[in-house]
Order: C-alpha cells, then structure tokens, then sequence
C-alpha cells in the first residue's frame, strides 16, 4: 500500500515537472523592473521584481532606496514589496487599470544610526519596543497598465502608478491621537513606472 | 460605459486624497521641506525683543513624545496663562526620533503666543533623529542668556552615548558655569536627571559636584521621569525639578524674580 501511494506521488511530481513550465533557474530571473521616486523607500528607488501567478495578480519587488544630502539624507533603503491586484479592470486590448491593488512592503534603513534589534549591552530588554531600522508600510497602490498589441513592445506591460503608504509607527500614532493626527497626516505618497517583460 | 464609472469615481478620489498629502522620501530622513528651523536661537532673538518685566515666568514641562492631543491642550492653556516669558521642553519631543514627529510638534507649537526652547531626550536619538534635533533646534548643548539669568541646555542622555564618559559634557558645562557672560546665576536644563540610570554613572558624582561647587546654579530642570519632583536631591544647594509628561496634563511654571526661584506653580490643562 505505503508503495502504491509513493509511486502515485512520484507520477503526480513527474507530471508536474514534465508539464511545460520555466525550470526554476528560468522562474528566478526576474521578469519586471520599477523606478520609483518618493514612496518612502528613498528619494529615488530602483528595483527589480517577479509577478508570481499567470494572471500577473500577485507580485514581489526587491527595492534599494537612496536620498541625497539636500533631499534629507544620506539615506540608504532596501526595502521588500508584495503587492496583490483586487480588482484588474480591462478597459481596451491595450489599456487596463488596477483601482485597488494593496499590499506592504517592510523597509530596512542601513546605517551605524539603525537597528534591527536593539544592542543588548547597551540598552536593557524591551527599553525600546519598535525597531529603529525596520518600518512596514501598508499600501495602497492603483496602477494604469498599457500593453502593447504590436511592435517592438508586444507583450510587454508599462505600468505607471502612485503609491499611497503609511508606516506601523505612524499609525500608532494617529490610534493615540484621534484629534490631531488623521489619515491625511499619516499618508505618504510616492509615484512610479513599472516595465514587465 | 458604465462599468468604468466606479473604477474612475475611485481613481479619481485616491488621486484627491492624493492632492492632500506628501510626497515622502522617508521616515528616517533627517530634515523635510518647510519644518522650523534652527528655533532655539530664533526664538531667544524673538525673547529678547519682547518686553519684559521684573518676573521671568518660565513653562517648564517635558515628555510630549506622541501626545499631540495633550500638546494642542497644552498650547491653548499656556496662551491663556498671563506674563509667561518663554517655554521650556526638557527632552523627549518625540517618540521615536522621527522627522514627521517633530514637524507635528513644530506646526502644534507653533501657535504659542510666546518664545520656546527644546533639549534633547533620549528618545529624541532614535534613528537620525538627533540629525533632525539639530536642524530644528540647534546645538545639543547651548546656552541663552536672560535678564541676568543664564539657561544651560545640555545633553545628559548617557545612555543613548553608551556610558562613554563623554554625554553629559563635562568640560563645557564647567566653561559655562565659569564664563557667565555677565550672568549671577545659572538654571540647568536636561533630560536626564544625574540621579537616574540613563545617566552615565562615572559621571554622577563629578556632575552633581560641578553644580552644586559652582556656587552658580541653585535649579536643575529635567525630563524623563514621566512624574512631577522637587528635591534636593543630594542634600546640597541645588534643587532637582522634575517635570510631568503630556499625558498628566499638568506643567509646571516657574517664577524667577532677582535671579531667585520664588514661586513654583503646577497648573492642569
């Protein structure tokens, strides 16, 4: 019996594999890139990313941020983002829009000045309870999609968007400060242009 | 047609929500367009054109990290208060030492009818917050000087130095209590009180000595404790004030007339 399933199990993996799929070294390429100004992950902000199903609903981007001196800085930011798409809505063969695509991305600020965790000599456990390197940042994230049905771009996504965030910290804040803190004042914006291949 | 008109009603209201925001490059950046700028001496120009008369009536409070409620309730009481000449915040202006958090306490002060000063508090040094301290107020430790009466705001956060030996500064809180610049006596102005553990322990003895041998400064105003204090902490001449964070809703205000501290006052708002 424990031999029939394994060999069931074994034909199931075989189809899997022998079904035409990238190989895995294929599915790690990335297959999108994004250039990004504002948004909270730097002044201006490169990364590269996956969409993960076939309906390209889901994605995940690998982002490094930079602001400059006048812009605030020096700051650098790597920051992680996983978005899912609602609501895609077709508009023409070419053109589509996504009003409700959300999700997070947690950024990780580098430097002396930061920490993922709190040096244990330094400070007793707990004193600081957030973490001074690492912020999440729900978004919100409605992107206008163009998809061009020929020449050198055919089958190719241009994707511009803005990007609505706000961080753990500052909700915090507004939950204590019902009065003076709003969504308004917790909000942060950023803009960007999406390229999948 | 119809089938885009709920997709562009949402567009179009993110893009309106949008409209009221901004655009941020990060939490951790260490100044942002159109917050105050360099207040401490700004605000000592702003005193010393105000008249005055022969009571300096000081605010005294503390700890308004992440009570911007309170802190509306605060400015709205002080402008209510009569003679007040200046406001003093001993540290802990924010939480976690974020741009944004100063620029709320900016824009939340900046409807005081009167002058006020900041000093640095530990929590003030998260992240590049103490970048963000100094583009807003000034130097950690700096000092003005009022009718005859010095205020020496410095940094005791010791602990935020790792116990170096160096935070507070020894050696300019001696130059400060040795030059008065035509000063009689000196208030001192910190977070951290000597007698707390985020105080650098190496230092306790030679700080409180350094005050009380001055012959200079008989007050010392700090933060921190979260709770209001009067002590004469170490038995000598100096008198360690404590003030309450926001969240008491209670400041303390301080009279000084001749260079004496006469009257101390809690008042709720």
């Amino acid at each position: 019996m424990r031999k029939a399933i394994l060999i069931l199990i074994l034909c199931l993996c075989g189809q899997a594999l022998s079904a035409q799929r990238p190989s895995l070294g294929q599915r790690l390429v990335p297959n999108r890139v994004t250039l990004q100004y504002a948004g909270s992950t730097g002044w201006l902000t490169a990364g590269v990313g996956y969409t993960l199903d076939k309906q390209r609903r889901g994605s995940l981007d690998l982002m490094y941020g930079y602001v400059p001196e006048p812009f605030g800085g020096q700051i650098h930011a790597l920051s992680l983002k996983g978005m899912y798409d609602i609501w895609p809505i077709r508009i023409t063969d070419e053109l589509s829009v996504s009003p409700l695509q959300i999700g997070m991305f947690v950024s990780y600020t580098m430097g002396s000045d930061f920490y993922l965790f709190w040096p244990k000599g330094q400070y007793p456990f707990l004193y600081y309870w957030w973490s001074s390197g690492l912020r999440i940042h729900p978004i919100l994230h409605p992107e206008l999609r163009f998809k061009p049905q020929d020449g050198p771009f055919q089958g190719k996504t241009i994707a511009g968007y803005i990007e609505l965030n706000s961080n753990d910290l500052y909700i915090i804040s507004w939950l204590s400060n019902t009065e003076y803190v709003h969504p308004g004042r917790i909000i942060k914006l950023g803009a960007g242009l999406t390229f999948t291949f | 047609m119809r089938r885009y008109l709920l997709p562009a009603l949402l567009f179009s209201m993110i893009l309106f929500l949008g409209g009221c925001e901004e655009f941020e490059f990060s939490p951790n950046q260490k100044f942002k367009k159109g917050m105050p700028r360099d207040l401490n001496r700004k605000n000592y120009d702003w005193l010393l054109q105000r008249p005055a008369n022969d009571t300096i009536r000081v605010v005294f409070t503390g700890d308004c990290q992440r009570f911007y409620d309170e802190a509306e309730d605060f400015v709205g009481k002080v402008n209510s208060i009569n003679g007040v000449d200046f406001i003093l915040i001993a540290g802990d202006i924010t939480d976690f030492g974020l741009v944004q958090e100063f620029d709320w306490i900016g824009n939340i002060f900046s409807k005081l009818q009167h002058p006020y000063f900041g000093v640095i508090g530990n929590h003030d040094f998260s992240g590049n917050g103490e970048d963000v301290f100094m583009h807003m107020f000034g130097e950690y430790n700096w000092s003005f000087v009022y009718q005859d009466m010095k205020f020496i705001l410095h940094n005791t956060n010791g602990r935020e130095a790792n116990f170096n030996g160096k935070v507070p500064d020894m050696n300019w809180l001696s130059g400060e209590l040795g030059n008065m610049q035509g000063a009689t006596r000196a208030v001192m102005v910190s977070h951290v009180p000597p007698y707390d553990l985020d105080f650098d322990q190496k230092l306790e003895d030679p700080y409180r000595r350094l005050l009380s041998n001055s012959h200079k400064t008989y007050v010392s105003l700090h933060g921190h404790l979260h709770n209001a204090g009067d002590k004469y902490y170490y038995g000598d001449s100096v008198r360690y004030i404590n003030s309450s964070s926001y969240d008491k809703h209670v400041m303390t205000v301080l009279d000084f007339v001749d260079q004496e501290l006469v009257n101390k006052y809690m008042v709720n708002f």
